[in-house]
């Protein structure tokens, strides 16, 4: 199976290390100097599911790899987004949000594919048929819709007093 | 079990209930190029559900178009839908290729699900996209959905246009302009082409007894609002005298005396309009009434007395009902700036004369120009309290859902600085008319839909555009991406408009 991590780095004090394993197997590791994308290959043989792929950020210290300005906005970081998992044919992009970011010192963060800390961001493939699994995952992404109903919305848009709804030509 | 070399499928969700032609052009182009096809309008199997069952239908029509779903639970009647359409395929058609045509971008999602399913089926047919909804956020948009598709290896090729040279090539070739790459060039010459082949459809189950015709592509207006200049460099169009003949031949062919233009608009060229209204004046005198040809389609209005009465005599004769005028907005200062070209006196006079001549017309309204002031808003109300007179030759009022400013228009060009797309083309903020919000807009459009229905206009469409609203704006209060382009385009009369 083929396996393509598409990231990008943003490298101030030097740059972000990144592994990435498949189950518990590490399958490469290397600190991005360079800033902007970078595009990961790898191959592996004789893939199996269930099982997880994790992307582990390293290498960044948190008291001196983040430059802010005088109001503690961030103005360059030791980082990396994740912008893109491909696994053969099948493409995470807005997939990924689904996935948990585990901070090395334990806590979750979700609905987030920014790496600002050392941690491991975990795929978690938990079907034995990788196209079903994702399958699943696009169902999770549909949101349900309000129902429509014209006398609501017209509230919802003039406010509850008539008058704002008359106009004089 | 039918046997050919392309399968030719059209996919839903397009809001006719017509024939669609892009199939029907194609078999006939492969023929002459020595190729067997066959032509399956699933669209029109999609909207005969509508009928059989209206709550699969709603469903989904909902998520093909919008990727949402009242309840998620529901879903798998999606993938049963899918299933359904893949049986169908297979079990009557042995076949190589399948070429799926993509009207609009509201069309993607049932050709990503079935192209799947399809391929999923058997690995070694070739799947084939065609059509301007394989790009998004307009007709010269975004080309990820189709590339992705492409290198995830679900299909095999797609074309963008002028499809007619392109897919011959690629089955004589597998290559050439337009295939699988954006570099396709524009056909000259329309007149050469042979007539669409509608022989496979099941012409008395369609609702709407009209075929469709092309006489022109592009335009010879450049409003601002519009990116047809973009995707069509050039106004190319046919002689006046070979439409009619077209029309002629299709109606005894078919039993079809209705034509619905795909153009831009039809009076593109005053000379080949004036040879089509005369021949087919002079046809439908000699006919019998039964087999008189009415047709119609978009139009635009020129300078005063640019249409003779002559010209207007004609157009009734020749069975001009329906013209489909783009006037979208009651205040000329406005249609200034998009460049329509026409004042109130030239739209006063036009008026008349259709009245006169009871040539019937429909109007298409943009609310909310990014320049449009309160003023100019009642300006269009005042408008149409002026043609209350004339309502009767009025066959509809299109008010839309607001203006979506789309890539490759010139306002998108011309406001770049001043205006912020705000996560959708529905949602621009224009900083000099800082009042006029997305909201603001939506007010705007509700007066003027319940101001028009007052006056006894027909706003036909109304209940579904508001529906549409609805959904876009609890996409907007929710600060999301919005994933829906080219509003209009899903309505075949108002495909140019977006």
């Amino acid at each position: 199976m083929k396996i393509l991590i598409k990231l990008i780095i943003r490298n101030y004090n030097g740059g972000p290390g990144v592994n990435v394993h498949y189950d518990n197997k590490k399958l490469f590791g290397k600190i991005f100097t360079t800033a902007g994308p970078h595009t990961i290959e790898l191959w592996i043989d004789n893939f199996k599911t269930p099982g997880s792929l994790v992307i582990e950020m390293f290498n960044k210290n948190m008291k001196y790899d983040t430059l802010l300005d005088g109001k503690k906005n961030i103005i360059d970081d030791k980082a990396c987004y994740i912008t893109e998992v491909c696994f053969g044919d099948i493409s995470l992009t807005d997939e990924l949000f689904l996935f948990n970011f585990i901070r090395n010192n334990g806590i979750v963060i979700s609905n987030n594919v920014y790496m600002g800390f050392n941690g491991k961001f975990v795929i978690d493939i938990n079907d034995n048929n990788i196209h079903r699994w994702y399958d699943g995952l696009q169902k999770y992404l549909i949101t349900n819709s309000e129902q429509y109903d014209y006398e609501k919305f017209k509230t919802e848009i003039f406010g509850v007093n008539k008058d704002n709804f008359v106009v004089k030509y | 079990m039918i046997k050919c070399d392309v399968l030719i499928l059209t996919c839903p969700v397009i809001f006719t209930n017509a024939p669609l032609q892009a199939p029907a052009i194609l078999k006939a182009v492969l023929q002459q190029n020595g190729f067997t096809s066959s032509t399956l309008d699933l669209n029109h199997e999609f909207q005969k559900l509508a009928t059989q069952n209206a709550n699969r239908h709603d469903l989904l029509k909902n998520y093909f178009c919008f990727g949402t779903l009242v309840n998620k639970e529901k879903i798998d009647e999606v993938d049963y839908y899918i299933k359904e359409v893949t049986e169908l395929i297979v079990k009557n058609y042995k076949t190589r290729h399948i070429a799926l045509s993509v009207f609009t971008h509201q069309s993607q999602k049932f050709a990503e699900l079935l192209s799947r399913s399809l391929k999923k089926q058997d690995r070694s047919r070739k799947i084939i996209l065609g059509g301007q909804g394989i790009v998004s956020s307009g007709i010269n948009g975004n080309t990820d959905w189709v590339n992705g598709l492409k290198k995830a290896k679900v299909i095999d090729a797609f074309i963008v246009s002028e499809g007619e040279r392109a897919l011959v090539n690629y089955l004589k070739l597998n290559k050439g302009e337009g295939v699988n790459n954006y570099q396709w060039r524009q056909m000259d010459n329309l007149d050469d082409g042979p007539y669409p082949n509608y022989d496979d459809y099941k012409l008395d189950e369609y609702k709407s007894k009209k075929l469709l015709i092309t006489g022109s592509r592009g335009c010879v207006r450049h409003c601002s609002f519009c990116d047809i200049h973009t995707h069509w460099k050039k106004f190319v169009f046919r002689s006046g005298d070979e439409i009619a003949k077209e029309m002629i031949v299709q109606s005894e062919k078919y039993n079809i005396y209705k034509f619905l233009f795909t153009d831009s608009l039809i009076n593109g060229s005053m000379k080949a309009y004036r040879n089509f209204i005369k021949t087919m004046a002079k046809h439908n005198n000699t006919v019998d009434p039964s087999k008189q040809i009415m047709w119609h389609g978009q139009f635009i209005v020129r300078g005063i007395r640019q249409m003779t009465d002559e010209d207007w005599s004609l157009t009734k004769q020749s069975g001009g009902d329906g013209l489909f005028l783009g006037v979208e907005s009651g205040s000329e200062k406005i249609r200034d700036h998009m460049k329509k070209q026409f004042s109130d006196k030239d739209l006063d006079e036009f008026m008349e004369q259709a009245y006169k001549y009871k040539v019937k017309l429909s109007f298409g309204m943009i609310v909310g120009y990014p320049t449009e002031t309160h003023e100019d808003f009642l300006d269009t109300l005042r408008m149409f309290k002026r043609y209350q007179k004339y309502k009767e030759i009025f066959l509809e009022v299109a008010l839309g859902t607001t203006l979506s400013i789309l890539p490759g228009t010139p306002l998108a060009a011309q406001f770049d600085k001043d205006m912020e797309l705000n996560n959708g083309e529905n949602f621009w903020m224009y900083y000099k008319n800082p009042t006029l919000d997305f909201k603001e807009r939506i007010k705007r459009r509700m007066i003027i839909g319940e101001e028009c229905i007052k006056m006894g206009y027909p706003v036909p469409n109304n209940v579904d555009e508001l529906k549409l609203l609805h959904f876009l704006y609890s996409v907007y209060k929710k600060k999301q991406k919005q994933i829906l382009f080219d509003l209009n385009t899903d309505n075949v009369n108002n495909q140019k408009l977006s």
